[in-house]
């Protein structure tokens, strides 16, 4: 191991224990001051990091340095209060039970704000670009009730999310993630066609060409190991994602079932994750599957119990999280 | 040996050490080293915890290229510290060698 591989390995260790990422950053440059200062004294670069010990050891010495932002916890900790009271205020003072739910959005938005410490800003905007966006989605759609086009602001998310990537994933990801959906607003405002959204096929075709599509799949299963069963659970995975497209398509076609047909794709992370957790030995809690699970009930059961009842849905992802959270 | 006992042992040894002149983590662990049988798993945490509770002061020396090297000083805190631990590490090992019948001065 040399001294990147080290290095690399730290920082991945450090992450799983949760230590900021301030005091990540502090203890890979002290290591890395450590290596370069025994290797100007004579040692080898093999001799040190064999010295040094293993990083997951080194990790597991430091995890005392774990959440140590008392204030950050508190804050989040009394979100769910503060998000329940803002709830019924607006409820009951101003009947805006709906989109008025959006202020339990609060609760996982505090917690990605505490935990930025860890985080860079283009993974900070990228894990707050979900509640931005469906924030903006459901206030727009509720004030104006103009849902359609406004649901193409969830194109944030994975265009944020490029900006994590190396310079080439970048440009293409703006371009493909940033002019495709402006092309298909302007083609719905100037020329209305039912079949504007072939444009979005552009999406697709990229994702197939370049491996990306099959890349995450790939990346979601993956280091599961060679045998027979992975692989089959990785040919049933591409299979769903193949047919859950052509059921959508075929509800939307034949039923004009777009909404809520789109539900649909909710079921691909959720396989993809319960493969995940067959074949890995780090589980995926099930808080992790509940803003599926919620989004699902909440938009299937709205229509007939009323919105104003069925965001409760939510609350399943605090709650969950409770029962799941370590201490 | 008890690890909680050693880590002890090893942060009277770290402040002693720190209190003769200022040192980098990594002279710090050969000196320890050099007497004691240590990895730097259980010295590097020793440090920065004491450099959290104020007894240590860092400073950062840039040397140009690759990451800055921190040279621990002892704080007027710690040198408080370094008698405090130097009496109860006395007052143990005096305890120890009446039990063990050895005679210690």
């Amino acid at each position: 191991m040399n001294k990147k591989e080290f290095l690399n390995e730290l920082e991945e260790c450090l992450y799983d224990y949760e230590i900021r990422r301030d005091v990540i950053e502090d203890i890979l440059s002290d290591h890395e001051a450590l290596i370069d200062e025994a290797i100007e004294r004579g040692s080898t670069e093999e001799e040190i990091i064999d010295r040094l010990g293993r990083p997951r050891t080194i990790a597991r010495s430091l995890k005392g340095e774990k959440k140590k932002s008392g204030a950050g916890y508190k804050i989040t900790a009394v979100s769910p209060f503060i998000a329940t009271i803002l709830f019924f205020i607006l409820g009951f003072q101003l009947n805006f039970w709906h989109p008025g739910w959006l202020v339990f959005l609060i609760i996982p938005v505090a917690g990605i704000l505490e935990s930025s410490r860890r985080m860079a800003l283009a993974e900070l905007l990228v894990a707050l670009s979900p509640f931005v966006s469906a924030a903006v989605f459901f206030t727009i759609g509720f004030m104006y009730n103009v849902y359609h086009p406004t649901w193409l602001v969830f194109f944030l998310i994975p265009l944020l999310g490029v900006f994590n990537g190396n310079k080439k994933d970048k440009l293409v990801g703006i371009v493909i993630f940033g002019l495709v959906p402006l092309l298909y607003l302007y083609l719905e405002i100037i020329n209305y066609s039912e079949y504007n959204w072939v444009v979005f096929l552009v999406v697709v075709i990229y994702g197939l060409v370049t491996g990306h599509i099959d890349g995450v799949i790939k990346i979601d299963l993956g280091n599961l190991g060679d045998n027979e069963e992975a692989k089959r659970d990785e040919r049933l995975l591409k299979a769903s994602v193949l047919v859950i497209g052509v059921a959508y398509i075929i509800l939307g076609v034949s039923f004009n079932l777009w909404h809520p047909g789109w539900l649909l794709f909710l079921i691909i992370p959720v396989v993809a994750m319960i493969f995940v957790n067959k074949h890995h030995s780090s589980e995926i809690p099930f808080v992790a599957f509940t803003p599926f699970i919620s989004v699902a009930l909440f938009i299937l059961l709205g229509d007939y119990i009323g919105y104003e009842y069925s965001w409760l849905f939510f609350m399943m992802i605090p709650i969950a999280g409770i029962f799941t959270t370590e201490d | 040996m008890n690890s909680q006992f050693k880590r002890g042992v090893l942060e009277l040894c770290i402040v002693k050490i720190l209190s003769i002149r200022a040192m980098s983590t990594f002279e710090v662990l050969e000196v320890i080293s050099n007497d004691l049988n240590v990895n730097e798993n259980t010295v590097y945490p020793i440090l920065r915890r004491l450099t959290s509770d104020k007894y240590l002061e860092v400073k950062k020396n840039n040397i140009g290229v690759g990451a800055p090297r921190k040279y621990f000083y002892l704080t007027d805190l710690g040198e408080e510290r370094l008698v405090e631990l130097e009496n109860e590490w006395n007052t143990f090992l005096k305890g120890v060698s009446r039990i063990l019948g050895v005679s210690y001065e």
